[in-house]
């Protein structure tokens, strides 16, 4: 097939991803001359809903912009609130934030990997097709999803938008004894979930290196969760606060969620620009698996992404497990607040890449006005280049179908969430 | 019989969430548990599942799932729902879009399907009223105890067993029986073989009355055509069906039952009201100033 075709694809619907979207390209010569991510999933007001809202209705109105990440939402906002009220959670709730945290990455990435992701790689058109071939490997990623919905549930009472956090802490500490069960049961994956890192870097990946600016938070001892400064690897360093100072959101006809851009250029958020920037603050053990592997990082292969998840369970299987060996209740769960007028900002890594909030707030603490930018819209623009140049460098004499495949691979790369984002694919292809 | 233990348990699951709308299996379990079927079977309510509703399969021979499901039926039909078309519909998975056919392919690509699966359906939707709701979560009630009572028809004695006070095991649903007597009047106990015969004979009566209600539909014959019976054959059917009716009236009878089974016009005054709540009214209101 000619390379100098005249190319136009259209693909309707794209599959394993969250919500409405298509993907529109069209190509003469060789070269791609359109290509857009269509977003066309309603717009959900969310920012709008919680305006007039206060701090406890708050935390529950942003558990449902997702019911994947409903922690990370939750996370950002109670730092925002926090911030807002001037003041800080003890150190206690602040470790316990973060082992809630590691249940949602451990969930989020092991179904992602394991049913999203994997059929692409080895060559099934789903999950299910691929578990009949490959049960071990299904099973593997449904007992890892249960961990990190068991530890979402050992502190918000159920896995899907949890319902135990409060501004200052949580409603109540996690029972001991079912504590320690969890750390039993985490102990007993972790040779499972160090095993990953290693089945994921044996995977055959396309080979398809790219220039593209990562961007994440740095924490100044951990791997970043829950808190840290906004980095980028061309040597941005801000506080979360100044985050509007570099980035900014626009509307695009062909898209009801906001782009985001790096002064003026697309980035990257998520595992691998986490891992790109952060590498060095894995703990040892997930270090020495990463090691074993021989992945050279930065690595500037988005197909990587699949190998950055996996580590990154490996990490938090391990941050849970140390965290709850050193598990003691404290009562009450939290802090004393006391509500007022203020600014807050909040950003936290959720599965997906970086989640940043402002809030505004009256003297009744009630909110005035709120700015969400999920990691989705970040990637918008980061995710339509990657496509243009990856298209390309596949070759676009490859036939529809081929095509088709590949664009939706390196979308799924990015996990994206268009619920989230507005919130995504369907892909139409047309050659003229 | 230990409703936790062994794959021999049922296990039946409510999936849905709490909120209102997809909350009919969550309902349907609360139901299950006040008519006491938490004696015979485990009872579950999940959250939106997803794929984990494949780990609630393991082990386990027997298990009944309930959700709520749009159809395009009228809001509060319940259906039995046959597992292997919904698999045959189930779309390739997204992370947040596993829903309950997705799981079930899964659980079949894995090979755990229980051995017994039942899937009852309770159509949902914004016009359904609380009577309605209340209509169908009965069904779904009487549905479960036909599928246990069917499935295992020694099920009611061994359930006996497990309740030491008799009216409690008469309160439950799955176990219309009485200890005090038998249909004979004589002193039964816990191990008598007569009290599941008693429930046998009124799924007897009850089966009976069903089919000779279909007969007498299916051959109705609009005004001044012929019967396709004879009058010989309706006049017997006709009185099968008066003594049917006579007997299980002694029956229910002798178990204390209140049998109100008498047809009920849409149209009819109720004895019950349905206050309507205005729910601005019932937040806060600031205080002035």
């Amino acid at each position: 097939m000619s390379e100098n075709r005249e190319i136009r694809i259209e693909v309707p619907v794209l599959a394993r991803v969250e919500g409405e979207g298509a993907l529109e390209l069209s190509a003469s010569g060789g070269r791609i001359e359109t290509l857009r991510l269509r977003i066309f999933e309603p717009p959900r007001y969310f920012e709008k809903f919680l305006e007039g809202r206060g701090p406890q209705e708050v935390l529950d109105v942003v558990a449902r912009i997702c019911g994947i990440c409903p922690v990370a939402y939750q996370m950002t906002a109670v730092q925002a609130l926090e911030q807002a009220f001037g003041m800080q959670a003890s150190p206690w709730v602040i470790r316990m934030r973060r082992l809630m945290y590691c249940g949602e990455w451990l969930q989020s990435h092991a179904l992602h990997i394991h049913l999203l992701a994997l059929p692409d790689f080895l060559g099934f058109e789903s999950g299910i097709a691929m578990a009949a071939q490959h049960p071990e490997a299904v099973r593997r990623g449904l007992r890892l999803q249960r961990l990190g919905n068991d530890l979402i549930r050992l502190f918000g009472g159920r896995s899907v938008h949890p319902v135990g956090m409060r501004v200052g802490g949580f409603h109540r500490a996690p029972d001991p004894e079912r504590a320690a069960t969890l750390l039993e049961e985490l102990r007993a994956a972790l040779p499972e979930a160090e095993a990953l890192v290693a089945f994921t870097a044996s995977l055959n990946l396309p080979q398809d290196d790219q220039d593209f600016t990562s961007v994440s938070l740095r924490h100044e001892s951990e791997y970043p969760l829950y808190s840290g400064r906004i980095v980028s690897d061309r040597g941005l360093d801000l506080a979360v606060e100044d985050y509007p100072e570099h980035f900014q959101e626009s509307h695009v006809a062909h898209s009801t969620a906001l782009y985001a851009h790096l002064d003026g250029e697309p980035y990257l958020v998520g595992p691998l620009a986490r891992l790109n920037l952060n590498h060095d603050r894995l703990s040892p053990p997930a270090r020495a698996a990463l090691d074993a592997t021989g992945l050279q990082l930065p690595s500037r292969n988005m197909f990587h992404s699949v190998i950055a998840r996996a580590v990154e369970i490996h990490e938090v299987v391990l941050e849970a497990i140390r965290l709850l060996e050193n598990y003691r209740p404290e009562e009450p769960a939290h802090v004393p607040v006391t509500v007022g007028a203020g600014t807050g900002f909040g950003a936290t890594e959720a599965p997906r890449g970086l989640l940043w909030h402002r809030y505004e707030l009256d003297m009744a603490g009630k909110l005035r006005s709120a700015q969400i930018v999920p990691p989705t819209s970040q990637n918008q623009a980061r995710i339509e280049d990657d496509l243009k140049r990856s298209l390309e460098a596949f070759g676009l004499h490859n036939d529809d179908d081929a095509l088709r495949l590949r664009g939706e691979t390196v979308i799924r790369n990015y996990d994206p969430c268009i619920s989230c984002a507005t919130h995504f694919l369907k892909v139409r292809i047309q050659r003229r | 019989m230990n409703p936790e233990g062994g794959s021999e348990g049922w296990r039946i699951i409510g999936v849905g969430s709490p909120v209102a709308g997809d909350d009919l299996g969550w309902a349907a379990i609360a139901a299950l548990k006040q008519a006491r079927l938490d004696q015979v079977a485990e009872l579950l309510s999940l959250d939106r599942p997803g794929p984990a509703l494949v780990d609630h399969f393991q082990g386990r021979d027997r298990v009944i799932l309930i959700d709520a499901m749009h159809a395009g039926l009228a809001p509060g039909s319940v259906r039995a729902l046959s597992p292997e078309e919904l698999i045959v519909s189930a779309h390739p998975p997204s992370t947040h879009g596993l829903g309950l056919a997705e799981a079930l392919a899964l659980a079949r690509a894995l090979d755990c399907i229980p051995k017994h699966l039942h899937v009852i359906g309770i159509e949902t939707g914004p016009s359904l009223d609380g009577e309605t709701r209340s209509i169908a979560i009965r069904q779904v009630v009487q549905l479960i105890q036909a599928i246990l009572n069917e499935t295992d028809p020694g099920l009611d004695r061994s359930t006996r067993r497990g309740h030491p006070h008799r009216n409690e095991a008469r309160d439950s649903a799955i176990l219309p029986v009485d200890s005090t007597s038998d249909d004979t009047g004589s002193p039964m106990n816990d191990n008598d073989a007569s009290a599941a015969e008693l429930t046998k004979e009124q799924r007897i009566l009850n089966m009976m009355r069903k089919v000779l209600t279909d007969v007498a539909r299916d051959t109705h014959a609009p005004p001044g055509t012929k019967h396709a019976l004879t009058e010989r054959t309706i006049t017997g059917i006709r009185d099968c069906l008066s003594l049917i009716s006579a007997r299980e009236q002694e029956l229910a009878e002798a178990l204390g039952d209140d049998r109100n089974l008498r047809p009920r016009y849409v149209d009819e005054p109720r004895k019950s009201t349905v206050v309507p709540i205005n729910i601005d009214g019932l937040k806060k209101k600031p205080k002035p100033e």
